[in-house]
């Protein structure tokens, strides 16, 4: 059975009942929880990535809490969680609502836009803002404790398409994208790559939100004649259908993926569709730390599922540790010291591999490659950004 | 601090929705204002004042559409796609060309009106679902345009750094400050609304409504009166889109869907469609709705839909209908006793 | 971009896979409105929720409420199993979405259908989780080649059973008792009541051939879509936009329109631009409303209040 929000709420609650009300009575001060916000996608279209986000928290959080010392001095880590949905007004207000409940540090929603919309609010508030939106922009806004903990869609855009033009030896690249933020704007760091090797896209396309049938954009591609294929999409649902027609349509070329398709729901989805594809990814399994593995094997013992460990669960874990870690370091929890101390944070290991801060708050600065083989990713080799 | 908005917002009703009114009515918008002004000396949480702002600018899209629906018997699912007109076309000016954003929001509601008077008039000979789709097509069509023509909107990406309006040198940049624009928009546009309602113009609408032919067969220039009504619908989102853009300082396409539109439609119904009152107090309930239900956590969007069928089956009338009823019997029984 | 008979021919079958689906769920959407003179604005959810209930009774393995759960029964039982379910879904709306409002105009029950629609696709997420589910298909094998052409099976088969479901409501409408009572109903209920057709109960089983219909588009397409919350909805706009451009209210508008609306997306988004596809059929629609009001095959006489 698989652990459920309410079980975790229960458990939770359970523990800050037991720290409010039994806890004092005996021993005289409980400890302060830790209260840590976020704000998952958790319902609308994107409910996926927002409950990979929870899935991801709520185990950093369990296990943290399960220490000895818990945070740091028997202080134990509160999630206040509010759902942004999937509109910009509704995670505005989800933010707003948040920042009301004294939360120290607030992990972003995945959505890039959602994140700017907030980005006029968070400039107002000095504390962390561990985001995952692979957007350039994220951390150009001018948000003073803003941190990324994926690559950007600069690493990943370059790195994709130096593999198909120096690695697969691509003369001809096409670009298959969907229309959201995420797939427009990492079409345009591969359209920005090619520039600087003078070269390209022989085709360039975009497919509207909700499309099921992807004929035309594919017949389209297969007309240019390329060489090597590169996709920018999120959806593991589009990721699929697409695969699947190009299959069917007999477009036999070597595809270049961005991370989702390394996702484990994208490759589980897809099926042998996905076999012989090649994608740039934040992780994979088998080729990183102890603390991946770590993070691999409690996940699935709590979860009965394996996690997408990049856009999923696996930067909100290495999120909720990284506050932990500097907590415990500063013995306190001060929103300015904080942000201090995560922007000197210089090889800090965790799931996604080792972070170092630039002065743009950006935490990762590679990516690897990985082919699927028969359903597993295996590494191909790493890039930097 | 939630029985403010409560006790304010069905001042509305008490005022512009009875026909009755009498020599009190004055002194209760009087009041009505008065503590509406007062609100953000009570409220301090900027989560709730952003609430109520946001509420308030939906109030406005939701009393456009109801100038068109309730009144005029035109059903529009473009509502959102007039919103982002008016969003985009604030959010360019004032980013690209530096315009301060006053004569901006006054650009954003023309730009909306007139796309308003474009799409109306060729839809004069269209009625019922073929205008719906006719719309919906609109809708689907702007969001397009909106996500495709990136040398003007920035694409799916988004327009952001949208700069907060200003008098000298005070920026309403707090959502208790920006409430006052709001509520000096909402009253603006409830005022305009009611006028209309009450003149000629609302008359003819109205005749219109119930029966087009009986209603051109007593000389009412039914496709002027049409038109009108839609380019104050446009109008109206027009204004609404600006001051959102304003407010939250970043705008992208995805807020401008047929959903949004939707949403736009059940806050009218459950409101009560033909009045002013009924418009308002349909946005504010459905916009509050959800956030009320926050704490069932993911189950809360599933309970916000079985309400809308609950409340359209049990107030059939709208929100409008239930405090009229509830009014008549409050002040009945002092009758009869 | 040339000319290149190849192409064009795999984008007709397309096309035509995808309005035939359309056409199919527009019947659903006239059939309603034929029978009660209201929009159903959950038809897309008459799609998504039987293709969950499908690949939970189908799959060795799937996650429902938390719980793992290994039905995995033969598919033709299944099939069978989820219209059953259906007729009681259908008969569960009429109850909920329609009856209580059915004297109060056609605006109340778009709003509640609108509500339905919102509640069903949050259900299945509570139900189901937000993770897509593939719906195993009937075929061996995705693709067959006829020479330079890949056709999927699955095409054809949407194809043949929209013909003979077309087909078999023509005779229905046509031959039968209950498809002469159901056609009375929707010409005039009052006379109908009065020679005697039991317009409740006609009203009812409308909802319910609705909701079969749109079982039997979910039971296509899944295979070619995943199961996800959001898959009825853009099939049940489009089919929406079918019904009306045929004309509302009239089955042969139904098909035609949803064919046209398949046929031109497919070659739109190739000859003019995948981006702008929705937009380019849109703006076909409305100029055909433009020109003609009432759609191609329309009803010449005012809508119903």
């Amino acid at each position: 059975m698989r652990l459920d929000r309410k079980n975790f709420l229960a458990t939770t609650g359970a523990v800050a009942a037991g720290a409010a009300i039994g806890f004092p009575a005996i021993v005289g001060a409980a400890p302060e929880p830790i209260r840590l916000g976020t704000i998952p996608c958790l319902t609308g279209s994107n409910a996926l990535l927002g409950q990979q986000e929870h899935e991801g928290a709520a185990l950093a959080v369990e296990e943290i809490n399960a220490r000895p010392d818990k945070v740091y001095g028997g202080r134990p880590f509160e999630i206040v969680e509010e759902d942004a949905t999937n509109d910009n007004q509704s995670a505005v207000s989800a933010l707003n609502k948040l920042l009301g409940e004294n939360v120290v540090a607030i992990v972003c929603p995945v959505l890039s836009t959602q994140v700017q919309a907030m980005a006029p609010v968070m400039k107002t508030h000095e504390i962390p803002w561990m985001t995952g939106g692979t957007a350039v922009k994220n951390t150009q806004l001018g948000v003073p404790g803003m941190f990324r903990l994926r690559g950007s869609d600069g690493i990943t855009g370059a790195g994709m398409t130096n593999f198909a033009v120096k690695d697969k030896k691509g003369k001809k690249i096409a670009i298959l994208h969907a229309s959201d933020a995420f797939g427009v704007g990492g079409a345009d760091q591969i359209v920005q790559s090619l520039k600087k090797l003078g070269m390209e896209p022989v085709a360039n396309e975009q497919y509207p939100k909700d499309a099921k049938d992807f004929t035309a954009e594919i017949l389209k591609i297969k007309q240019a004649a390329p060489d090597v294929v590169l996709m920018y999409i999120q959806n593991p649902s589009d990721t699929a259908i697409i695969l699947k027609q190009v299959h069917s349509l007999a477009l036999n070329v070597p595809i270049v993926g961005s991370p989702s398709l390394g996702n484990q729901t994208a490759m589980e989805v897809a099926g042998k569709d996905a076999y012989g594809t090649y994608c740039a990814v934040d992780f994979i399994v088998g080729f990183n730390s102890n603390v991946a593995t770590h993070f691999l094997t409690s996940f699935f013992r709590k979860y009965h599922h394996l996690p997408d460990v990049g856009t999923g669960s696996g930067w909100v874990y290495d999120a909720v540790y990284m506050l932990a870690d500097t907590y415990k370091k500063q013995k306190g929890t001060d929103p300015k010291q904080t942000i201090a101390s995560l922007k000197g944070i210089k090889n800090w290991d965790g799931v996604l591999g080792t972070f170092s801060a630039d002065a743009e708050g950006n935490m990762v600065h590679s990516v690897s490659i990985g082919q699927n083989q028969d359903g597993k990713l295996h590494l191909v080799k790493k890039v930097s950004g | 601090m939630t029985s403010n908005p409560n006790v304010t917002l069905s001042g509305p009703n008490v005022t512009l929705s009875s026909s009755k009114g009498g020599a009190s009515r004055p002194v209760a918008i009087a009041v009505l204002i008065a503590v509406l002004a007062l609100l953000p000396a009570f409220v301090h949480s900027d989560y709730l004042l952003s609430l109520v702002d946001t509420a308030g600018i939906y109030a406005i899209v939701v009393m456009g559409l109801g100038i068109l629906l309730g009144f005029a018997g035109q059903l529009s699912l473009a509502q959102a796609a007039f919103l982002g007109i008016g969003a985009y076309t604030s959010g360019w000016l004032t980013t690209n060309l530096g315009w301060p954003a006053w004569p901006s929001m006054g650009a954003a509601m023309m730009m909306s009106a007139l796309v308003g008077l474009a799409v109306g008039y060729p839809c004069l000979r269209l009625s019922g679902h073929y205008l719906a789709l006719a719309t919906i097509g609109f809708g689907i069509i702007t969001q397009l345009v909106l996500i495709n023509w990136k040398s003007v909107t920035n694409g799916s990406d988004g327009m952001g750094n949208i700069p907060p309006p200003q008098i000298g040198s005070f920026v309403f940049d707090s959502y208790g400050r920006y409430y006052y624009i709001v509520l000096v928009a909402v009253l603006a546009c409830a005022y305009v609304a009611w006028r209309i309602k009450t003149t000629r113009v609302g008359r003819a609408l109205e005749a219109i409504r119930e029966n087009e032919i009986a209603a051109r067969a007593t000389g009412i220039d039914a496709t002027r009166y049409k038109i009108i009504a839609f380019v104050l619908a446009g109008a109206y989102a027009g204004l609404a889109g600006s001051l959102l853009a304003h407010l939250t300082k970043f705008i992208s396409p995805d807020s401008y869907s047929f959903d949004q539109s939707v949403v736009f439609l059940v806050m009218l119904i459950v409101g009560g469609s033909a009045s002013i009152s009924g418009a308002i107090l349909g946005a504010v309930l459905l916009w509050f709705l959800p956030e009320v239900l926050r704490p069932l956590k993911t189950s809360y969007i599933m309970v916000y839909g079985a309400a809308v069928v609950a409340m359209v089956v049990f107030m059939p009338r709208g929100l409008v209908g239930l405090l009229d009823t509830l009014r008549t019997r409050f002040t009945r029984r002092p009758d009869a006793a | 971009m040339h000319f290149d008979p190849v192409a064009n021919m795999q984008l007709l079958v397309s096309g035509l896979a995808f309005g035939s689906i359309y056409a199919l769920v527009a019947l659903g959407f006239v059939l309603i409105y034929n029978a009660v003179g209201v929009v159903n604005f959950a038809q897309g959810e008459f799609v998504m929720f039987p293709s969950y209930i499908a690949v939970t009774f189908l799959l060795p393995a799937i996650t429902v409420f938390g719980t793992v759960v290994h039905w995995q029964l033969p598919i033709v039982g299944v099939y069978l199993l989820v219209l059953v379910l259906m007729v009681g879904f259908g008969l569960l709306f009429n109850r909920i979405a329609y009856h209580p409002l059915r004297d109060r105009g056609w605006m109340p029950v778009v709003i509640s259908t609108i509500g339905v629609s919102i509640f069903l696709r949050n259900a299945a997420q509570m139900i189901w989780g937000s993770q897509p589910i593939v719906m195993p298909s009937l075929f061996a094998v995705d693709t067959i080649s006829v020479g330079p052409l890949h056709i999927r099976p699955q095409d054809l088969l949407i194809i043949g059973v929209t013909a003979v479901l077309i087909a078999f409501q023509f005779f229905l409408f046509e031959r039968t008792t209950l498809g002469k009572q159901m056609r009375a109903t929707a010409q005039d209920r009052a006379t109908a009541r009065l020679v005697g057709v039991r317009v409740g109960r006609i009203v009812a089983i409308t909802f319910v051939y609705s909701a079969l219909l749109g079982t039997i588009s979910g039971l296509l397409v899944a295979p070619l879509f995943t199961v996800t919350k959001e898959m009825g909805a853009l099939i049940a706009l489009k089919a929406f936009a079918a019904s009306i451009v045929g004309g509302f209210g009239s089955i042969p508008g139904a098909i035609v329109g949803g064919l046209a609306i398949g046929v031109i997306e497919t070659f739109g988004g190739f000859y003019i631009s995948s981006a702008y596809v929705d937009a380019i059929a849109f703006i076909i629609l409305i100029s055909v409303l433009l020109v003609r009001p009432q759609g191609l095959f329309g009803e010449r006489v005012a809508e119903k209040a």
